[in-house]
């Protein structure tokens, strides 16, 4: 990846460990990321920063997955959504995913699928 | 017997005791009137040999008539007794009381009945109420007894004695009220007895109704418990799975970030693979177990059984070993193939296990068998010599949250996740105690894979 135009990928998941392992790998291979442990902070920062990519837990307390997605898509449609998921949430997963998310990731996943999925969604989504 | 059966033998009882009553009292009445009868057959033979003797006594003819009749008859004073006598050549008889009646009824073949000979048998004929009414009697049927005579002169004289049958009949009556009596109480016995076996019938019936209805409430009832039950297990299933899921994936992630920088240490390697493995398996029992929570079907495989009990053992060594309770493994060889879901047999032959060890004392010994059943079916049988369990308890073992382990060391869902594999297996789960010593069999038989069957 070409330093200067790596992707900014926001990571959001309630338990923030989650969020930080994902966030580190992410940038051991060049990504830059913001990780965060709250839907509310992610709905925020959407408005407010430019992101490539969205990586986020479906269910969380204040505001869930879903209403990212739906977010996302309502501030930039070409956005890629990766929903993660625990189990028993599969049907949820993909309502999310017919509402414009890219994938999801049932937990636990392997970091090397989930960082094939990103750059697979980054290189299917033509950036401005 | 039905209440309808139980009516007609009551019916056909008391119509039995009512017809033998009838014909009995028949006989008797016949066989009382027959002796009255000899009686008076007698009573007229002794009138004749008096008569012949006082005809006899006088040297000169004598008419034998009503005084001397009275004279003779008069021993025998029995009331409503009438004496006759016919001289010879006369067709009226005169009677003790000096009547002279007409009376065919009494007339007998010319040689019968007579004393002079040897065969004077008591003769006796039945006289009509209307012929006895002649004779100054009651209106009532007599008996006649009837004899006679032969004098010096060769004449010969009829004797006959009229009773009424008062006493006989009013014995008879006696014996009829008697009967009838008889009858009515028996007839009440069995009225009695009969009623109340329909009663008790009847409220057997509303017993047994009561019963079935109570057992169809209890049944239902317990239909709802279980459905609860596993409502309550598939609630606590996805619940398990959400909040498992997430820690899992930060171990798997963190054990992906490690393997590359243990490079070169070969322990330090197989320890993060190791973590990274499990932290999967974990992930795909509960992804299982959801299934099933929900109804899905498991996906199966073609699998060895002996391997896959054999992983299933390797699985809860280490508790074993911690418990100081040994295992034994024994397979039969060539075993066919089974069809299963190897991820979660496997869990149900751990939970199996884990049951057969924490049943079991230090020092206790738990046995893994895989072996062919006569029906052809693959066994998996887990012994163990430990505390054992009672048939009851045994029955209930695979309901949710059952549990006999002591509080806090048992959810009771083990057997009920490892019977509700099976089930989706098409096996059988089968909790019993042990049939020689103590101690506890479960035992899993699952079906050969179809190309397997031979």
């Amino acid at each position: 990846m070409r330093p200067g135009c790596s992707p900014r990928v926001l990571i959001v998941d309630d338990e923030f460990d989650m969020a930080i392992v994902i966030a580190e790998e992410l940038g051991d291979r060049g990504f830059r990321t913001v990780a965060l442990s709250s839907g509310r902070e992610a709905l925020r920062r959407l408005h407010q920063d430019i992101f490539d990519a969205m990586i986020t837990d479906l269910r969380m307390p204040d505001v869930d997955g879903l209403e990212l997605v739906r977010v996302s898509q309502e501030l930039d449609p070409s956005r890629p959504v990766i929903i993660m998921t625990g189990h028993g949430a599969i049907d949820t997963a993909v309502e999310a995913n017919r509402q414009g998310a890219y994938h999801y990731l049932t937990k636990p996943f392997s970091l090397s699928t989930l960082v094939h999925v990103l750059e697979a969604a980054l290189a299917e989504t033509p950036r401005l | 017997m039905s209440p309808s059966s139980i009516v007609l033998s009551i019916v056909v009882t008391i119509a039995t005791l009512g017809g033998v009553a009838i014909w009995d009292d028949t006989r008797e009445a016949e066989a009382a009137l027959d002796d009255f009868g000899h009686e008076q057959g007698t009573l007229a033979n002794g009138l004749a040999a008096a008569l012949k003797t006082q005809a006899a006594r006088s040297l000169v003819p004598v008419a034998l008539d009503a005084p001397a009749l009275r004279t003779a008859f008069a021993p025998v004073s029995e009331p409503e007794t009438v004496a006759l006598l016919k001289a010879p050549g006369q067709d009226d008889f005169i009677t003790s009381t000096g009547k002279h009646v007409w009376m065919p009824a009494l007339e007998l073949d010319g040689d019968t009945c007579w004393i002079d000979r040897r065969e004077a048998w008591p003769c006796w004929r039945r006289v009509t109420a209307e012929q006895a009414a002649l004779l100054a009697l009651p209106l009532r049927t007599a008996m006649a007894g009837i004899s006679g005579f032969v004098d010096n002169d060769g004449q010969r004289w009829r004797v006959a004695v009229v009773a009424t049958a008062r006493r006989e009949r009013d014995r008879e009556k006696r014996a009829q009220w008697r009967l009838l009596l008889g009858f009515v109480l028996s007839s009440g016995l069995v009225l009695a007895f009969g009623t109340l076996a329909l009663r008790m019938q009847r409220s057997e019936l509303a017993f047994a109704r009561e019963l079935a209805v109570k057992e169809a409430v209890r049944a239902r009832d317990e239909r709802l418990v279980r459905a609860d039950k596993l409502a309550m297990l598939g609630a606590l299933a996805t619940g398990i799975a959400h909040e498992v899921s997430t820690p899992l994936g930060v171990i798997l992630g963190r054990a992906e970030q490690l393997a590359p920088r243990v490079e070169g240490d070969e322990r330090a390697r197989r320890a993060v693979t190791s973590i990274a493995e499990q932290a999967q398996r974990i992930g795909r029992i509960v992804q299982a177990f959801l299934t099933l929570a929900r109804g899905g079907t498991p996906s199966l495989e073609r699998v060895a059984p002996a391997g896959l009990a054999k992983v299933a053992i390797e699985l809860v060594e280490h508790r074993f070993h911690r418990a100081g309770v040994g295992m034994r493994f024994a397979a039969q060889h060539d075993l066919p193939q089974v069809a299963c879901d190897a991820r979660l047999l496997e869990q149900a032959l751990v939970n199996l296990l884990l049951n057969a060890c924490d049943a079991c004392d230090p020092g206790g010994r738990v046995e893994l068998r895989v072996e062919r059943s006569d029906d052809g079916k693959i066994s998996f049988v887990v012994v163990d010599d430990g505390e054992g369990i009672t048939q009851e308890d045994a029955l209930r073992a695979t309901e949710p949250f059952f549990t006999t382990k002591p509080e806090g060391k048992g959810t009771g869902l083990g057997l009920a996740i490892t019977n509700e594999i099976v089930l989706h297996h098409q096996g059988k789960l089968t909790i019993a105690p042990r049939s020689s010593g103590h101690g506890t069999e479960a035992r899993i038989d699952l079906s050969v894979a179809e190309k397997e069957r031979s």
